[in-house]
């Protein structure tokens, strides 16, 4: 519950960074290297920026960032899923065996070598993460529509007459839903981590331009004299991560609560 | 309370028994005041529907509650050894070694990791010490004793390489591994066939003489009950309705829930008539009604009983003790009173002036299945073997069978969800071929129930949008046309129009299979194939939804193809029955026919495993057979 409201709080803020934010991104203060203080919350870097200002939009950006990456692995993922756990056989065969292939790739790796094609950029970086998200959403999506294929509901619907994609969007998609949601939030996590790797090699945002990795980048040029900058950065990703990962722990919870209850109706023959 | 029969000294003494429910700081109470005795070497019976407790009472006395349900009241003492409160340790070398418990599916009670041996083993060593090589051949010998056929072998069985049959047999020799004194079974032949169930009950009847153990049975099935138990108590929204000898309880009642729950029993009415039902559905004991809690339901209810608690006291000299303002004062009917199905004198050939609306010939069904070993060849064989049928306008055809006969089989390729290996299905004079473009105007035509109400609906689809789906898949109506035609159908199945906007998790498992039946109605289809509708509902709903079936034939002129096990219920429902066995149909007739005057050998068998709610006419002998 903790972890939600933090998780609410900072997308509010992250959102409306534009309207928060005291100084642009690219305001030069007349201070440098200036410490906590009313004026700068969390101070200012060596440029003079101030960092507060820089980590509400840095924020937007990497979460931004994850969405994207989730996102496309998640449709990626849910049409070879779809497919495989749907279709079956031969094609199954052969979208298994590819996403099993994928997924003995290092996502990190993939990203960069997305990055080395298409050129530096946070889209391109995004991208090739999506690829790492894709195999797991499409194995878990699979699985679940194995499982829900046989339902006597699905095959009630087959007798009525009704066609694959209703079947597929009516019966299968709503009935998958739950683990899909929690996998989601549980990739957000993964994906800020990523980003924040990304970031830090330079692969992503290109300065002025922030994002949280591109803070942390900064910040470890001055890791002896100032760990201001490269721990207000750190513990904002550490903290979002952890969050995302509590929530989607309390969400699987409250949900398998919710199937045991179905279950337990049942009676018991 | 005492025993009724005294004669043997107490082993299992229950008092006031009470178990809670606890959400938070709040609790309800889910059984409430159950009192029993179980003699040394007696049995007890507990009969009651789904939710009525029993459940939960078995899982009190053996320490197994579910985590947040706790004894909240009452004492159970066993032995002189008062259970409640007592440590964890304690209770622990209590269970297995005196008190053991059967579960309803074996499959799921036994770990599939484990090799049967190793599974007997580990009681027997957590409670004796035994070495492991003593406890292998103790496990052997148990096997043996629970008759199973070459027990040295079959001791290193994993749990799926067996029967359902046979994983009952080793859980029940799980449960006597330590000779224990109080063998509780929890609904131990549910799950089986009505020929296994029969020899499971004789072996347990046949250990229970041997090792001289107390039985407390649990069964929704009356039958069960009447063919195994000295004392029955009929449980209801958590309470015992009605405690006392089954001779006497059973055959003359007195609390109106057993003679309802004897009067809603598929043999109870003659054949073709409306059978009695138990009007509404299950009170949720967290929540009773005011007064008596059967009162609502009840067809002798007066003013008083709304208002007034009644207590559980006994009734004149029968024996029997009553939770009835009324008790003793009520005309009841028992089992003497209820009209038997007596076999007609005449026979009526159906189908001599019916046309044919199906005509199955040839069919045959073959899997593979799969091979040992990574270049293994699979085996093939026939799950329906060469069976030709014909299905009449207007009948009901049933098919009975175990499992594996390849019923459900023939009614799936009839629906297309299934493709049949060989052989043609002719709809109404037209070669059927699902796939096929043509096939999709037989769609509307050939509709389904199936067996399980629980999984038949799509739990994220309301009731209103689940029973309008054929319509909108077949574009009949306008949306607005179509909600008239859900509410018609709903109202023909004796649905409120308000249950529209609901999930079907909101509705108990009789309201779900009456949706289903809506469903199935909704494009007015010439057949309806009905594979097991009724196995999963209580008696008093199965009888609701038989009567429901029958009305509606009788109005819509649907044929029905009844694919079933119970062999009363489908001989209720059915003008003609079909026997089938591994895949082929042995034997075919007029319902009464098949069903009095059996042809087969098979079918003899069959009906001679059906056990009679009677406790005074036992069916069967103790156990000579072995296997399941």
């Amino acid at each position: 519950m903790v972890a939600l409201c933090f998780l609410v709080l900072m997308l509010v803020l992250a959102l409306l960074a534009d309207q928060i934010a005291p100084y642009r991104v690219d305001e030069m203060t007349p201070d440098f290297m200036h410490s906590f203080s009313k004026y700068y919350f969390f101070g200012t870097d060596n440029t003079g920026f101030d960092v507060f200002s820089r980590l509400l939009v840095g924020m937007r950006t990497s979460l931004l960032a994850c969405l994207l990456a989730v996102g496309l692995g998640l449709i990626g993922g849910a049409i070879i899923g779809l497919l495989s756990g749907y279709v079956g056989g031969i094609v199954d065969n052969v979208l298994m065996r590819v996403t099993d292939a994928f997924m003995a790739l290092p996502g990190l790796l993939m990203a960069m070598a997305v990055v080395a094609i298409l050129g530096v950029g946070v889209f391109n970086a995004m991208i090739g993460l999506s690829f790492a998200f894709m195999p797991g959403f499409a194995r878990l999506i699979r699985g679940q529509v194995l499982a829900v294929r046989e339902e006597a509901f699905v095959e009630a619907a087959r007798v009525v007459g009704a066609r694959p994609p209703r079947i597929i969007v009516r019966h299968i998609i709503p009935n998958i839903a739950s683990p899909l949601i929690v996998q989601v939030l549980m990739s957000m996590g993964f994906a800020l981590l990523a980003e924040g790797a990304l970031a830090y090699i330079g692969l992503t945002v290109q300065p002025p331009h922030p994002s949280l990795g591109s803070m942390l980048q900064l910040g470890f040029q001055f890791i002896n004299r100032t760990p201001r900058l490269i721990l207000v950065p750190g513990i904002t990703i550490v903290l979002l991560s952890a969050a995302f990962n509590a929530v989607a722990d309390g969400l699987r919870d409250a949900l398998v609560k919710q199937d045991r209850l179905v279950i337990t109706a049942e009676p018991a023959r | 309370m005492t025993s009724p029969r005294t004669d043997q000294p107490t082993l299992l003494e229950v008092s006031g028994l009470c178990v809670d429910l606890e959400r938070g700081r709040s609790s309800t109470r889910l059984v409430s005041d159950v009192s029993f005795s179980i003699a040394r070497g007696g049995t007890l019976g507990i009969v009651g529907e789904t939710g009525s407790g029993k459940s939960l009472t078995a899982a009190a006395v053996m320490g197994v509650l579910p985590a947040r349900l706790k004894v909240g009241a009452g004492s159970i003492r066993y032995d002189g050894q008062e259970l409640v409160g007592l440590a964890e340790r304690q209770h622990r070398s209590l269970r297995g070694n005196e008190i053991a418990m059967v579960f309803q599916d074996a499959h799921a009670a036994l770990n599939p990791a484990l090799t049967i041996g190793d599974q007997i083993g580990e009681v027997i060593r957590v409670h004796t010490g035994m070495s492991r090589r003593a406890a292998r051949i103790s496990a052997v010998d148990l096997l043996d004793r629970v008759g199973i056929r070459r027990a040295g072998e079959r001791v290193d069985d994993y749990p799926h390489q067996m029967s359902g049959g046979m994983a009952q047999r080793a859980m029940i020799a799980i449960a006597i591994a330590c000779n224990p004194h109080l063998l509780i079974a929890d609904e131990p032949t549910t799950a089986l066939d009505a020929t296994v169930q029969a020899q499971i009950l004789q072996l347990i009847r046949r250990l229970q003489r041997e090792m001289g153990m107390s039985l407390l049975i649990i069964s929704h099935d009356l039958s069960v009950i009447a063919e195994m138990v000295d004392d029955v108590a009929v449980m209801y929204a958590g309470q015992f309705s009605e405690y006392g000898p089954a001779r006497s309880t059973l055959v003359k009642p007195t609390h109106p829930y057993t003679e309802a729950l004897l009067g809603a029993q598929p043999g109870a009415a003659p054949k073709g008539t409306t059978l009695r039902t138990i009007p509404g559905v299950v009170v949720n004991p967290a929540a009773p009604p005011s007064g008596c809690r059967f009162h609502p339901r009840c067809v002798h209810r007066r003013d008083a009983c709304a208002a007034e608690v009644p207590a559980l006291e006994l009734v004149g000299e029968t024996g029997s003790a009553s939770r009835c303002l009324f008790r003793g004062q009520l005309t009841l009917h028992g089992l003497d009173d209820i009209v038997a199905q007596q076999p007609p004198k005449a026979i009526s050939d159906v189908a001599a002036d019916r046309a044919v609306l199906v005509s199955i010939g040839g069919l045959t069904k073959t899997y593979r299945t799969r091979g040992q070993g990574v270049f293994g060849r699979g085996t093939y064989f026939n799950a329906v073997d060469n069976v030709s049928l014909q299905l009449f306008v207007g009948e009901t055809l049933g098919v009975v069978g175990e499992s594996g006969a390849g019923k459900s089989t023939v009614g799936r390729v009839l629906l297309g969800l299934t493709d049949a290996t060989s052989g043609v299905v002719h709809f109404d004079g037209v070669p059927l071929r699902w796939g096929t473009r043509q096939a999709r105007r037989f769609r509307r035509d050939v509709q389904v129930v199936f067996q399980n109400p629980f999984a038949l609906l799509d739990p994220t689809m309301t009731i209103g949008d689940t029973v309008a789906e054929p319509l909108a898949v077949n574009r009949v109506g306008n949306a607005t046309q179509r909600r008239t035609r859900v509410d018609e159908l709903l109202d023909q199945v004796g649905l409120a129009s308000t249950v529209r906007t609901r999930y079907p998790q909101e509705l108990s498992g009789g309201q779900r299979q009456r949706v289903a039946i809506a469903r199935a109605l909704a494009l007015q289809p010439k057949l309806i194939v009905c594979d097991e509708p009724l196995s999963a509902l209580d008696v008093s709903t199965q009888a609701q939804i038989i009567n429901l079936l029958r009305d509606l034939q009788r109005e819509h002129g649907t044929t029905y193809l009844f694919i079933g096990h119970d062999l009363p219920v489908v001989h209720q429902l059915s003008d003609r029955i079909a026997v089938m066995r591994g895949g082929e149909v042995v034997e075919i007739g007029p319902a009464d026919d098949v069903y009095y005057r059996p042809q087969h050998d098979y079918t003899r068998a069959l009906l001679s495993s059906v056990l009679s709610v009677d406790p005074r006419q036992r069916t069967l002998t103790l156990d000579t057979g072995m296997d399941g």
